[in-house]
């Protein structure tokens, strides 16, 4: 009986410890704080990680070079782990707690919907750097903005190009698409159907779409199936795990027709996996980290060394982590060319940072060129490559 | 405690008491998420589509919720038994999920925004309303009659008591709070989409009760208080917090078996305070 009662003592009281375990966090007067929301748990802890790693190395470097206005930045990090509730919640505190000037983030297109809102109503800037889902942006006007490439903005140069590349025109593809994954279901059911009669090549299975699902590693019946409809191309919605393993069975059953992959099938694990089965096929991408650009190859090899820094073992940056480097430098821009230092009042200062960002026009990023458009959305370059002599070139004029 | 983690604390609070009130007449249901949802998307339909105000629409919401849940849970309810209704409610859990994914009117998959009035005192008034009428309930002839189905149908039927009736009562109530809950949630974070109200959310107000106690009203209460603001409370220890979290369910679950509040915690605190 003692016992029972005792334990129920023991627990409220390390409860209690618990909750006085949180500090109040300490609100440097000579800072400029931005707000980091990133998913370090949960579904997307590969994609948050990295951008955290870039998002640290940005603020490091501006600092290093003596900071903004003569203040330095403080980047405030949460984690969302990948869940609406906690965007929403994180957003909250990084607007009203820690007094940042503007937050960069969240990941997710879930997440987005639930934090634009909220940063809306406290009228602080939000920049994602990753949302591709229609729309977010333009219904959370005008505080919101994605610095990334819309899925749209990418498809249409690249199919353009692998039209042109392989003289598509007046001919007739195939669709393939990975129908668990939602990024590629809605561009196999929805966008390849619209951009490729834009460059008038025809669907011949527009109702009798060749699917498979993520994860699936036997694709006999498919290419068995896009045998028997001799395509003159094949457009190819799927990640580049499930992608190696269909360009190998084509290439067994010598299936040997131009293939266009889009963003997903973009990644050196592609041609590692599937060798010269690949050879030829055209990808699109919002990042190239193989662009001979100095500036590019310079953002590569730093990424690498604070990646091992931050233990993440040995990763490259992808478009995401790009866009989320781009987002801290744009930022720090707008900060500087609108003079903004720690004295000015908040909410001037968050004002004028959504200005500088609505009227952001030609930014040289590291993704290349950025400007902001009226519906919150930001127009970037989009690449267009294909794979030669196993390696991933950009597709030429 | 900020404004965000008070409204989630008051809106699992609610849902716990719904889960709490089902539960008192043994039946497991994992159904917590579909009536959410529909509270939140039936309440929502009137503000943003129809113009009415909250307070009216979060009432109807909430009877509408009550009465679907009872059409969908009788066939259930009459046959099933145990872990084969709680199965049933999953399965409940998916129809819901899939009908508004197809629903157009509300966005289908990409979601249905524009909902918004859920302000703190709402909120309070609100949970304070639930915790009274839970506490009336339990300390009613019905609440009675409830436990007296939890605890041993038969004896129950033999009593004169209808089981089926009764447990009719414990869902439809139950599933009026949770829609109550959906409904201040939607309007509190201004979008949904039907993944938001998955198996993980009927899992997750499982644990508050089972934790926080399933034989008194005050155990779901304090159960779910803690285990929704100790992720936030721990959120100073970076990578370390789920670590933190994972270990002290597994404390409260290793020192506290039948809860961290049961009848005999009630009993002793109301003696040494001298109430009733």
């Amino acid at each position: 009986m003692r016992m029972r009662k005792c334990s129920l003592a023991v627990i409220l009281a390390i409860v209690a410890g618990m909750f006085s375990l949180a500090p109040a966090s300490a609100n440097a007067a000579d800072e400029l704080r931005l707000g980091l929301l990133v998913p370090k748990s949960g579904a997307g802890t590969d994609w948050g990680l990295r951008q955290e790693v870039a998002a640290k190395m940005a603020v490091d470097e501006i600092n290093a070079k003596g900071g903004v206005n003569g203040a330095r930045l403080k980047l405030v990090v949460m984690d969302t782990a990948s869940q609406p509730d906690q965007a929403v919640l994180t957003t909250r505190k990084l607007a009203q707690d820690e007094d940042v000037l503007a937050i960069m983030g969240p990941f997710f297109s879930g997440e987005c919907e639930v934090a634009f809102p909220q940063a809306v109503r406290l009228m602080v800037p939000i920049i994602t750097a990753s949302s591709g889902k229609p729309g977010v942006a333009a219904n959370n006007r005008p505080w919101a903005f994605r610095n990334a490439l819309m899925d749209l903005d990418h498809l249409r140069p690249g199919v353009k190009k692998f039209a042109s590349m392989y003289k598509l025109r007046g001919k007739s593809v195939a669709i393939v698409v990975d129908m668990k994954d939602a990024w590629a279901k809605n561009l196999g059911t929805n966008l390849f159907s619209k951009v490729l009669s834009e460059v008038n090549v025809k669907v011949m299975n527009l109702n009798d779409l060749v699917t498979f699902n993520t994860g699936d590693t036997d694709f006999t019946a498919q290419v068995t199936k896009l045998k028997r409809m001799k395509p003159d191309g094949i457009a190819l919605a799927a990640l580049y795990g499930e992608a190696g393993g269909l360009a190998l069975e084509m290439k067994r059953q010598g299936l040997n027709v131009p293939v266009f992959g889009a963003s997903g099938i973009f990644a050196t694990a592609l041609i590692q996996r599937a060798g010269d089965a690949v050879e030829g096929w055209v990808a699109t991408s919002a990042f190239w980290p193989q662009k001979p650009e100095n500036k590019v190859k310079q953002f590569v090899a730093d990424f690498a060394s604070a990646a091992r820094a931050a233990k993440l073992g040995v990763v490259s940056p992808d478009h995401f982590t790009a866009a989320m480097y781009s987002n801290i430098y744009i930022t720090a821009k707008v900060i500087k060319d609108r003079k903004i230092t720690p004295k000015t009042p908040l909410k001037d200062a968050r004002l004028a940072i959504r200005q500088g960002w609505e009227a952001l026009k030609d930014y040289p990023a590291v993704d290349g060129s950025t400007s902001m458009t009226a519906n919150g959305d930001a127009v970037k370059t989009p690449y267009v490559l294909y794979v030669k002599g196993g390696q991933f070139v950009a597709a030429g004029q | 405690m900020g404004e965000t983690l008070q409204v989630f604390i008051g809106i699992n609070v609610i849902l716990a008491i719904g889960y709490y009130l089902t539960a008192m007449t043994g039946l497991l249901s994992l159904g917590s998420g579909a009536f959410m949802a529909i509270g939140a998307y039936s309440t929502s339909i009137l503000t943003v589509k129809f113009g009415w105000p909250f307070p009216p629409a979060i009432v109807i919401g909430s009877i509408v919720t009550g009465s679907i849940s009872v059409v969908m849970v009788y066939p259930a309810l009459r046959q099933l038994q145990g872990i084969y209704f709680a199965v049933a409610t999953l399965a409940l859990l998916e129809i819901v999920r899939v009908l508004f994914m197809n629903f157009e009117p509300t966005g289908g998959a990409s979601g249905f925004r524009g909902m918004s009035g859920t302000t703190l005192p709402w909120m309070y008034f609100l949970v304070f309303l639930t915790i009274a009428l839970a506490w009336v309930i339990s300390r009613s002839n019905l609440g009675m009659r409830m436990r007296a189905v939890g605890q041993d149908e038969a004896a129950a039927m033999s009593s004169g008591i209808n089981p089926a009736r009764i447990k009719m009562i414990a869902v439809w109530s139950g599933a009026c709070f949770s829609g109550a809950a959906g409904a201040l949630y939607a309007h509190y974070v201004f979008f949904i989409n039907p993944e938001m109200f998955g198996w993980t959310r009927s899992l997750e107000i499982l644990l508050f009760v089972v934790l926080g106690g399933g034989e008194v009203l005050l155990g779901p209460v304090v159960g779910t208080i803690i285990l929704t603001a100790l992720p936030e409370v721990l959120r100073s220890q970076g990578g370390m917090r789920m670590i933190f979290y994972g270990v002290a369910v597994i404390a409260m679950m290793a020192l506290r078996p039948r809860g961290l509040i049961t009848r005999d915690t009630v009993q002793a605190l109301a003696a040494k305070w001298r109430i009733c």
